[in-house]
C-alpha cells in the first residue's frame, strides 16, 4: 500500500508512554525525557539523532524549553497549538517535513501532572484579550464540559440521540480498559451506572467525562532509511489532515458537525482508503459525545446515525470497529492532552504487541485527535505494511 | 487597564496576570455594544454591502469582507439553538442550577447567554432581558416567550 500524495514514505518507529496516573517522583520534563529516550531506543536512535522537535503544553515556546532540557538543537521546530489533538497535527507536520527532508528524525511528545498538581480549571481558560472575556465568561459555562453539553443537547434534539447511546461509548471504553493493566479505572461499568452518575451539565453525566490523570508520551517519526534500523516494526504514516472551526462555542458553525469532517476527508484521501478499510480506531474520547460525532464526521456512519451505530457493541472488544482500545481517555488515562497516547496505542496495536487487548490482524489504524471546545480536529492514518 | 502595561509584542504573556474583563472594556471595536447595553439596548453589526448581520463585533464583514458595516438595533428576539443546565458550582457569581444557552437571533447570528428561570428548551422562542451586574453594564439574558412545558432536565 502506498500513499499516493507523499513521494517519500514516512514511518513511526518508536512510541512510549510517560509514567501514568499520579506521578510524584518525576517532573514534567523528566517524564518527557523518559518517554523520549524509550521511544528513540525502540527506533535504534538517540537524542542526538533528533533534528525535528514537535512539542506543546510544556510551557511557553514548548519546543524551545524541551529542546534545551534534552540537549536538542533542531533544524525543524514546531509548537503548534490546536489543543489535545495537536499530536496528530504534529504527525501531519512531521510527515511533510521528513518527506521534504527538512528533518530526518522527528520527536513528538508531551507530559503533564495535571492531576497531582490539581491544575485543571473549570472556568475561563481564555484570557482577557479574547472576545470571550466580554461575551462568554459572564455566563459561567463550565470549561470545557459546558460546551460539549451544548453539543450533545443539540445532537439529541436534532437526531434523537439518547443518553443511553452515549453511555454505550463509556461502557465500550471501560471494557477495553479491563484488558489493559495500565488503565486507571478497570471496574466493570454498565449503561445504568453511567446514567445514574451525577449530572454535571445536562445531558452529560460524570461518567460521560474523561479522566483527569498525569501522563504523556513520545512518538518518533522518520524516513525509510532510518526506519530500517528500528528494533520494532515500523508503522507507515499513510495520511494525515487537520482543521478547525471556532474558538467560542457560540461561533461553531453547526454544533452537530466538527472539524473532523475536513481533517478526516483530508487524511483518508491522502491515504487512499475509506472508513471500511480501518481495522482499529483511536478516537479522542474527552466525552462520550465526542466519539459519537467523530464516528459520523469521519464517515463510519451517516450524520445523525451515530447513536444507533454505537448501540450494538461494535466499538467494544469483539466488535467490528474496535475503538478506544487502550480504554481511552474515559478509562485508561487522560493527561489533559490525550492525542499523544492515542498514537502510542495505535502503533502498539498495529505492531501486534497490545497483549490481552490485541485486535487480531490489525493492519490499518485511524487516530483522530480533537481540541478546545470541539474546535480542532487532526486525523492520522497508520498502516502495518 | 492592565492591558496597557503589557509588553506589546507578546501580549499573551499577560494573560495569566489579568482577570477576565467583565465591565465596559478598553476595546474600541466592541465599545458600541456595551454603550448600548447601558441603555438596555441590544445592538449588532449589519453589513451595508451584503445585508448580513454579525455578532460578535469585527471591523469588517465576515461574509463579503466589506468594511461598510454599521451598528443596528436588534429585535432582541430569537430561538434557543442549544441549552444546558449547569449543576456544578464554578463561580461565586452564579449558583447552580442555571441554564446556559446558545440563542440564535432572528437576524441570524448566535450568542451565548443565560435563560431566566432555567425555563427554556431547544426550539423555544426567546426575548431579550438584561441582567444587572455590579460595576458594569447589564449583560443580555433571555427568557422564553412561549413556554413549551416542563423545563429541560
Amino acid at each position: 500500500m502506498s500513499s499516493p500524495l507523499i513521494a517519500e514514505p514516512v514511518y513511526i518507529v518508536g512510541v512510549a508512554e510517560t509514567p501514568l496516573g499520579e506521578v510524584r517522583d518525576q517532573n514534567e520534563y523528566s517524564m518527557f525525557a523518559l518517554a523520549a529516550r524509550e521511544a528513540l531506543s525502540e527506533a535504534g536512535l538517540t537524542l542526538h539523532d533528533v533534528d525535528g522537535l514537535f512539542v506543546n503544553y510544556m510551557g511557553e515556546e514548548g519546543s524551545v524549553q524541551v529542546g534545551e532540557y534534552l540537549g536538542i538543537q533542531p533544524r525543524y521546530a514546531d509548537s503548534t497549538d490546536v489543543g489535545g489533538g495537536s499530536f496528530e497535527a504534529f504527525v501531519h507536520h512531521a510527515m511533510l517535513a521528513v518527506a521534504a527532508k527538512r528533518c530526518d528524525v522527528a520527536l513528538i511528545g508531551y507530559a503533564s501532572r495535571q492531576r497531582t498538581r490539581r491544575s485543571r480549571k473549570r472556568s475561563s481558560w481564555w484570557g482577557a484579550l479574547a472576545p470571550s472575556a466580554q461575551f462568554e465568561d459572564p455566563y459561567n459555562l463550565p470549561v470545557p464540559i459546558g460546551s460539549y453539553a451544548l453539543i450533545a443537547a443539540r445532537h439529541m434534539y436534532q437526531y434523537g440521540t439518547t443518553p443511553s447511546q452515549l453511555a454505550e461509548i463509556a461502557v465500550a471504553a471501560r471494557s477495553w480498559a479491563q484488558l489493559n493493566p495500565k488503565a486507571w479505572v478497570r471496574d466493570p461499568l454498565t449503561v445504568e451506572d453511567v446514567l445514574s452518575s451525577r449530572m454535571i451539565c445536562d445531558p452529560l453525566h460524570k461518567l460521560d467525562c474523561c479522566l483527569i490523570t498525569d501522563g504523556g508520551g513520545a512518538v518518533v517519526v522518520t524516513n525509510r532509511d532510518r526506519a530500517r534500523d528500528a528494533a520494532k516494526k515500523a508503522i507507515r504514516v499513510l495520511g494525515a489532515g487537520e482543521s478547525h472551526t471556532h474558538w467560542h462555542i457560540a461561533q461553531m458553525p453547526d454544533l452537530t458537525v466538527s472539524a473532523g469532517e475536513v481533517s478526516g476527508r483530508e487524511a483518508l484521501s491522502m491515504a487512499g482508503i475509506t472508513p471500511a478499510d480501518v481495522d482499529i480506531l483511536e478516537p479522542y474520547d474527552a466525552f462520550t459525545i465526542t466519539v459519537l460525532m467523530e464516528l459520523e464526521d469521519l464517515g463510519f456512519c451517516k450524520k445523525g446515525e451515530g447513536g444507533a451505530f454505537v448501540e450494538t457493541g461494535r466499538l467494544a472488544p469483539g466488535g467490528d470497529l474496535p475503538s478506544m482500545t487502550s480504554g481511552g481517555g474515559l478509562s485508561y488515562n487522560h493527561p489533559g492532552a490525550l492525542g499523544v497516547l492515542l498514537l502510542v496505542e495505535a502503533v502498539r496495536q498495529l505492531r501486534g504487541e497490545a497483549g490481552a487487548r490485541q485486535v487480531p490482524n490489525a493492519r490499518i489504524g485511524l487516530v483522530h485527535g480533537i481540541g478546545g471546545l470541539f474546535s480542532t480536529s487532526a486525523t492520522v492514518v497508520l498502516a502495518n505494511d | 487597564m492592565e492591558l496597557v502595561v503589557c509588553f506589546p509584542l507578546l501580549p499573551q504573556w499577560c494573560w495569566p496576570m489579568t482577570e477576565p474583563v467583565k465591565n465596559v472594556v478598553d476595546d474600541a471595536i466592541t465599545a458600541p455594544f456595551w454603550e448600548a447595553a447601558t441603555r438596555r439596548e441590544l445592538v449588532i453589526q449589519k453589513c451595508e454591502s451584503c445585508g448580513k448581520y454579525q455578532f460578535y463585533p469585527r471591523p469588517f464583514c465576515l461574509q463579503c469582507e466589506s468594511d461598510n458595516i454599521r451598528w443596528v438595533k436588534a429585535t432582541g428576539t430569537g430561538t434557543i439553538y442549544s441549552a444546558t443546565v449547569v449543576r456544578i458550582d464554578i463561580s461565586a457569581e452564579m449558583q447552580p442550577p442555571y441554564m446556559v444557552a446558545i440563542v440564535e437571533f432572528d437576524e441570524g447570528p448566535r450568542m451565548l447567554s443565560t435563560i431566566r428561570g432555567n425555563d427554556g428548551r431547544i426550539g423555544d422562542r426567546v426575548q431579550i432581558d438584561w441582567r444587572e451586574r455590579p460595576g458594569g453594564p447589564p449583560i443580555p439574558e433571555f427568557r422564553a416567550v412561549r413556554n413549551s412545558g416542563a423545563s429541560e432536565s
